[in-house]
Formats: C-alpha cells, structure tokens, sequence
C-alpha cells in the first residue's frame, strides 16, 4: 500500500466517522490497514487535542523539551483513559448485548471515535475555544455511539446504554484521577523546575480571573 | 468552486484564531511574568515615596478601534475626537497605546509579517475602503477576543495594562496619586479597556471607562471600574453582536461582572442615534448630519466631553 493510498484511506476513514455514515464500517472492516488506519487517527487526534490544551504549559512557562515532554506524558494519560473506555466497552457490551465483541475491533473502534478530536486543536480559538473542545467531545461520543451499534451488530438504545456506560467510565476515571495526578504533576514540575506550578488545567478553565505573579501570592490570587 | 471558496475562507478563519493567542502566550512564557510583577507591584504601591506634584487633574488614555495598525498612528477619522479631548483644561491624553498587542508593538513594527502589515498599510492610505485593509480589522478583533477569553484574558490585558502604565508614567502620573484615569475605547478598544481595568483598578487609581460603539464582553475588569458609559448607535450592528455573543451581558445573566454593574448603577447606556459601526453614517462620520444640524462626528465627540465634564449627553432623537 502505497503513502498516497494510506493517507487517502485515513481521509476516507475519516470523514466516514465525522458524517457518522455507517456504510464505512464494511468498506474499513475489510480494509487490510484497518489497524494503522484507526491508530494513525487516534495518533492524530491525540496530537491536535494536547495542542488545544497546551495553554497551560505556556502560563507555566514549559518551553522545549519539557513542553515536548509534558505533551507525551499528557498523550499517555489520554491513552490510559481510552484503555479504560475500551474494557468497558467490552465487558458492558458483552453483559448488555449478550454476546463479546472481537476484542481488536473494539479497540479499533474505540480509536476511530476519535476522528472528531483531530480538530481539538481549536480549543486553542480564543473565547470559543471550550465551547468548540465540548462540541469535539460530544461529536466523539455520538460517533462511538454509531461504532458500537456496528460493532455489536445491535439497536440504537442498547448501543446507546453500552456507550453512556463506557464513556460514563471514563469521564468518572478522570474526575477521580484528576487531583492526585496534579499532585503527582506539580510534584514533578518543581523536582524538574526548581519552582511551584503557578497554574493548573483546572485553574486555566475555572473561569475566574487569576493573577499569574509570582512575588504576590498573598496580595494577588483570585478575584 | 464556491464552496471550495468557502470551505478555504473557513479554515484559514480558524487557524488564525488558532494562532491568535501566541503572541500573548509567547510574550507571558519568556519575559511577561517578570514585567508582570513589577507592574503589578507598581500598581499596588501604597507610598513610592515621590511627591512630586502632577501636572495634570485628569489622564485619559485613548485606545483605538480594530482598525488600527500601531500605537502612533490614530485612523485620520479619529484624530477630531482626539484633539477634542487634548483641548479639556488641565487634562493629559495618552494616544500611543497599541490596544492589540500585549508588547505595544505595533503591526508594522518587528514582526515576521511586518512587510504584509506595511503592504496592507499602503494600500489602505491608497485607497481606504480597500479589502486587504480588513485583514488589519480581522486581526485586531481575534485579538478582542483574546482578551476576552478567561484563559488568555488575564494575561494579555496584564500586558496591556503594563502599556497603560507606562504611558501613564510618562505623562508624570503618580500611581499612589489617586488621580482619575479615563480609558476611551473605540470598538474593541472598550473591551481591551475593561479587561486592562482589573489589574490598573486594584490598587490606587481609580478607573472610569468611556465605550463607543464598544463590543464588549462581561469581563471580570468591569468589578473594578468606578464608571463605565456605553456610548452607541442605534444601528450599530457589531456593538450589538457584543450583547449577544457574550452570553454574560445577556439580560439578567447570573454571576456576570456586567450584570452586577449594572444592578450598581455602575454602567450607563446611552443610545447616540443612528450611527452604523462602519461604512457610512458611523460614529467619525463628519459629512452625515443629524437633524439637529450637527454632524455624526460632533456629536460623539459631544457626548464623550459630556461624560468626562459631567454634563447632559445631547443625542441624536429617534
């Protein structure tokens, strides 16, 4: 398979996961790159998503290999979380259906429902950009919605059940992850850095203005 | 082809949004923190321990619309408004301010594309209405928007208020003085003026925001402005936009610093009359006259001497 030919495959693959056209799952099932494809996606995705987010990195003042850093160790998180998205998926689907997926397509699957995220790095747009990065998620959930009706060859509420569960898991996993991780986070950031994270993701989304000064912590702070 | 067309313009639309935030994001990551702090250690100063005597009442710092390309060169529309303002006894008008970059440097000043900026810059004194001369106005508004955005917003309207401080002090003002300052903003001005307010408002100075045909968001820089007169046309279809985009100035929205104002009396609207954004019949406009004989110009420098010398504002009726 020639460059040209796998990047026209990833377009297609692509664009049938942004149109939720379910005629694509036979045309990607039958494909011989099916798994480089659903990577290559995800890969994409994960990129343009931790550049979306990267906002954070330039408040703390993280520039070159530990930007670079910061963004890897960010894209394994990410994958972590979508491992947990897929077990799930797995094992709900397998109860609620009442028969196992092929363990490498829900993998597959769950990686193609991250097409919609290759544009997350417009959550970088000023003002719009949280309103885009949700529309993003919700674009992804929908498309993992149509994955599962294909994957488990069932109705759109059971699919709909299985999927709210799974990315149900997931954002739970997140939530409950995301205080000790920070912790772990900062406490990296000041072995590496010398000096305290100033600000957090979760600062940079709280919608409150901050004053990112050093010297003042105790005049400054929150409004 | 069309939609080809428009499928081009829309990407190239988001990917400079995308890129908008850099400069401000760039300038905090290698020297914005430091020159932060010792701006914000200027402003909170209680006593700097220099009594030198002011030599004006009255600071206004005028800050430019979106058309703007440099802190120097004020649109020849607006220099009347200018000049009314440097003509109000014992005031001081501060006029090169660059409301649209955190470092002050102006479009045309060293920048990579600083050679487009000049080329777009000639063509526009050519021939004003020219198309590439929008590109000067896209620019400058995703900026607005920067300042807007709460994630960027504390940062870029940090730099702007270190401009504004600057300038001040250039001017002899004395931060520990508690002499009024009054930000005039023009369009996006108005914005980038109360996003700057949060930081020039916490410690001494008290600060009073004029807006004309300003497209504003619900920042949280309105909580520390003493004042702020929204001064718009009835016809003026991007200060309306403000009104509905930002959905913190929508009516009675909760938890806005816009709605709080308000409750206040801290805002007043005043409708000027017929004015457009832009185009013709717009706030500069010297050749369209109203019906009580004076022109659009005239009255909205009228009604901006109005606010700043506590007189009745006299609007265009209907």
């Amino acid at each position: 398979m020639g460059f040209l030919d796998f990047w026209g495959a990833v377009g297609h693959a692509l664009w049938g996961v942004f149109t939720l056209d379910r005629s694509t799952a036979e045309w990607f099932a039958a494909h011989p790159a099916n798994g480089q494809i659903a990577l290559t996606i995800a890969l994409l995705a994960g990129i343009s998503m931790l550049l979306g987010d990267s906002a954070v990195l330039f408040f703390n003042r993280v520039r070159g290999i530990r930007f670079a850093v910061s963004l890897l160790l960010n894209g394994l998180g990410m994958i972590a979380l979508y491992l947990v998205q897929a077990i799930v998926l797995t094992v709900v689907g397998d109860w609620i259906v009442g028969h196992p997926p092929v363990a490498p397509f829900v993998i597959r699957g769950m990686l193609l429902s991250t097409a919609p995220m290759v544009f997350g790095v417009l959550a970088l747009v000023p003002y719009f950009g949280p309103a885009i990065a949700r529309f993003l998620q919700a674009w992804s959930v929908v498309a993992l919605w149509v994955i599962v009706q294909v994957l488990y060859d069932t109705g759109l509420w059971r699919a709909l059940v299985v999927t709210l569960l799974a990315w149900g898991s997931m954002q739970l996993m997140s939530w409950a992850l995301a205080r000790p991780v920070a912790y772990l986070g900062s406490r990296i950031f000041r072995l590496v850095s010398g000096h305290p994270v100033m600000l957090t993701g979760r600062d940079l989304l709280s919608g409150h203005p901050f004053l990112p000064v050093e010297e003042h912590p105790a005049k400054g702070g929150r409004g | 082809m069309l939609t080809i067309l428009l499928v081009g313009l829309l990407v190239f639309v988001l990917l400079a949004l995308t890129v908008a935030p850099l400069e401000a994001l760039g300038w905090w990551s290698k020297r914005g923190a430091e020159e932060a702090a010792q701006t914000v250690q200027q402003i909170l100063v209680d006593d700097d321990g220099d009594d030198t005597p002011e030599p004006f009442d009255h600071y206004i710092v005028y800050l430019s619309g979106i058309g703007a390309i440099d802190g120097h060169s004020i649109p020849p529309e607006e220099l009347p408004l200018v000049e009314a303002l440097e003509a109000l006894p014992n005031t001081a008008v501060i006029r090169d301010v660059f409301p649209y970059s955190v470092t002050n440097k102006g479009l045309t000043g060293q920048r990579a594309l600083s050679w487009l900026w000049s080329r777009i810059e000639k063509a526009r004194l050519k021939k004003p209405e020219a198309l590439a001369g929008m590109l000067v106005n896209a620019r400058n508004a995703m900026q607005l928007f920067v300042s807007a955005d709460r994630r960027y917003g504390p940062a870029y309207n940090l730099g702007t208020a270190r401009e504004v401080v600057e300038a001040l002090r250039r001017k002899g003002y004395q931060l520990d003085g508690g002499k009024p300052v009054t930000l005039i903003g023009w369009s996006g001005g108005a914005q980038i003026s109360i996003g700057a307010a949060w930081y020039l408002g916490m410690g001494k100075i008290p600060v009073r925001v004029v807006s004309i045909g300003g497209m504003m968001s619900d920042d949280p820089g309105l909580e520390r402005v003493d004042h702020l007169w929204h001064l718009r046309g009835t016809k003026d279809v991007f200060e309306k936009l403000g009104g509905v985009m930002f959905a913190g100035r929508w009516p009675r929205a909760a938890f806005s610093p816009w709605t709080d104002a308000l409750k206040e009396g801290r805002i007043d609207i005043i409708d000027l009359g017929p004015m457009h954004h832009n185009g013709k019949a717009h706030y500069y406009d010297p050749n369209v006259i109203g019906p009580d004989g004076r022109s659009y110009l005239q009255v909205t420098i009228d009604a901006v001497v109005a606010v700043l010398t506590d007189r009745p504002v006299d609007t265009i009726p209907g």
